[in-house]
């Protein structure tokens, strides 16, 4: 009796055990799989680059240092140096212009995608709406060409285009 | 008792593993072949330039052509939005010698599955009326597609 409970239990742990060695090779092949990781990289970078492209659209005259801090934030490489060279002229015609731009995201998916080498292009549809004091404020819509790097901070702009009509985007 | 124990334990260390597994395969960003399957993600978005390109461009004189495209391309609520909108179009062209070239100059495949895919496309339309000089305007539209057996079909236009 005693020896029939062993072998049953004997046997009962090497299938528990294959069962676990199955689900580990499993969960670690799904883990390394290439397509995966590959799909994750795009939703991070488009949820990113959503984000990104909102708040360099958008710019309250009364806090235009505040602004121009979350553009560098979001921002990388060449964009980035663009928003660093925002000279002292440029910033005083912001804070003295009274306006509130206020960026929103429609639509965007991406268009290109390098995992390895951590670079995206995104297509993006922005309205963005503009008021003044003592104005009714005015909706426009904006399509851009962004472009995203990964970077140490996660995924940032690397560049925004605006794709004018007869410009053409990639 | 042990080698039960130890049974236990290890069955439920593989129900752990394949319960992280399974999510990890089915996670909506895993079904999602955009970009992930690059032959897929061609296909599609050349399917959606190509439609776009002859629905919304006509001539004045030949609107019938257009329209039998869209007939074949269009379906469900995309064929109803166009057929309300192909009605003007129908009556005023003639008269205003209206002409329009639609050019897609952009895709990008928002979500891609076996049956269904959304694309972000940005459209050039030029307007041509008379003798005139043309005209160009930009429009932002996500496209909503589905698989007919071999291609692929427009089920909705949402301007965005």
């Amino acid at each position: 009796m005693a020896r029939r409970v062993t072998v049953l239990a004997a046997a009962a742990l090497v299938a528990a055990g294959l069962f676990a060695g199955w689900g580990a090779w499993s969960w670690l092949t799904a883990a390394r799989d290439d397509t995966l990781a590959a799909a994750a990289a795009r939703d991070e970078a488009l949820r990113a680059g959503r984000e990104h492209v909102a708040q360099v659209t958008t710019l309250d005259y009364r806090d235009v240092e505040a602004g121009i801090r979350r553009w560098l934030a979001v921002s990388t490489g060449p964009l980035r140096d663009e928003y660093a060279a925002t000279d002292e002229r440029t910033r005083t015609r912001l804070r003295e212009g009274g306006t509130v731009a206020t960026g929103r995201v429609l639509e965007a998916a991406l268009s290109e995608l390098d995992v390895e080498a951590g670079t995206a292009k995104m297509l993006v549809s922005v309205e963005i709406t503009t008021a003044r004091d003592g104005t009714e404020p005015a909706a426009t819509r904006n399509r851009f060409v962004a472009g995203l790097r990964r970077t140490d901070g996660g995924w940032k702009l690397s560049a925004l285009d605006a794709v004018p009509v007869g410009g053409g985007a990639s | 008792m042990v080698l039960f124990a130890a049974a236990v334990l290890l069955a439920g260390l593989g129900t752990w593993f394949s319960v992280e597994a399974s999510g990890l395969r089915s996670a909506e960003s895993a079904r999602n072949a955009a970009l992930v399957d690059a032959e897929a993600t061609a296909e599609v978005s050349a399917a959606v330039t190509s439609t776009l390109s002859k629905v919304f461009s006509y001539a004045h004189d030949d609107t019938a052509a257009t329209e039998r495209a869209a007939r074949r391309l269009l379906r469900g609520e995309a064929r109803q939005a166009y057929a309300r909108l192909f009605t003007q179009v129908r009556a005023r062209a003639p008269e205003q010698r209206l002409t329009v070239t639609t050019h897609v100059v952009g895709t990008a495949v928002r979500s891609l599955t076996g049956e269904q895919a959304q694309v972000l496309a940005f459209l050039d339309q030029a307007a041509t009326r008379g003798e005139g000089r043309p005209s160009a305007a930009a429009a932002q539209l996500l496209v909503t597609v589905q698989r007919a057996g071999e291609r692929w079909v427009v089920t909705g236009l949402r301007p965005r």
